[in-house]
């Protein structure tokens, strides 16, 4: 099941704002299974791997960064300790924009 | 849970020496029993020689070497139902904890955007537009 290019760039948007939501609350960083739980919240139709799809997204974008760890018995991929990068900030900020990144 | 069974690691062959076992014993009995018919006198020595304490002994022995056996496998059994009873509760609180970050998240990002759209509301309002 493959998201629309517009799911994506909204889904990818608003990412962007709940790393940067939690980072200015100071709170523990975000995991992959976290922010798809959110993102399910906010009746976004989304599913663990569309949202780890958009992470490594926005990391080769340079908007955000963390760590992946592989699990060799089960070959599945966790992604955990997400943070946001200036760049990324700049962009919830409205300083600078990315047309694949839609920030309301 | 195979490794926490109270039988033996022979399997079926453990009938087959449990029967072998049962058989010599019945023999060996037989044949005391016709010995002792054919020389009373001996009963006497038997009684008087510690055999019967001895065969005691040893008939204690196995009988505690199976009920141990079995209570060994029960203790594992409860040890092993006490580490899944564990790992559930620690999976149910984990779950919570995971359910409750979530809300917290969901909940600070919509009270940002009420704060956020009540602001773009007064700046419409005092600008003289029309919140509609």
């Amino acid at each position: 099941m493959a998201a629309d290019p517009q799911l994506k760039r909204r889904l990818r948007g608003m990412i962007l704002r709940l790393v940067y939501e939690n980072h200015e609350a100071q709170k523990h960083r975000l995991d992959d299974v976290t922010l798809t739980g959110v993102l399910e919240r906010l009746q976004f139709d989304a599913y663990v791997n569309l949202t780890r799809e958009l992470l490594q997204d926005l990391k080769e974008r340079g908007l955000l960064n963390f760590e992946q760890e592989r699990d060799r018995t089960r070959g599945s991929v966790a992604i955990r300790k997400i943070q946001i990068t200036p760049k990324g900030r700049d962009i919830v900020e409205g300083t600078t924009a990315d047309p694949a990144v839609d920030v309301e | 849970m195979a490794e926490l069974s109270a039988k033996g690691r022979y399997g079926k062959a453990e009938w087959a020496i449990a029967g072998l076992g049962l058989g010599s014993g019945a023999t060996v009995a037989v044949v005391a029993v016709r010995a002792i018919a054919a020389h009373p006198e001996l009963l006497a020595q038997l009684l008087n020689g510690g055999f019967l304490y001895f065969s005691a002994l040893m008939a204690g022995m196995v009988l505690f070497r199976k009920e141990f056996r079995d209570f060994n496998a029960m203790q594992a059994r409860h040890v092993a139902a006490q580490e899944k009873l564990a790992a559930s509760v620690g999976d149910l609180v984990s779950r919570d904890d995971q359910r409750a970050r979530e809300q917290e998240i969901t909940l600070n990002h919509l009270a940002r955007q009420s704060e956020e759209i009540l602001k773009h509301l007064r700046e419409m309002t005092h600008g003289g537009g029309s919140p509609a």
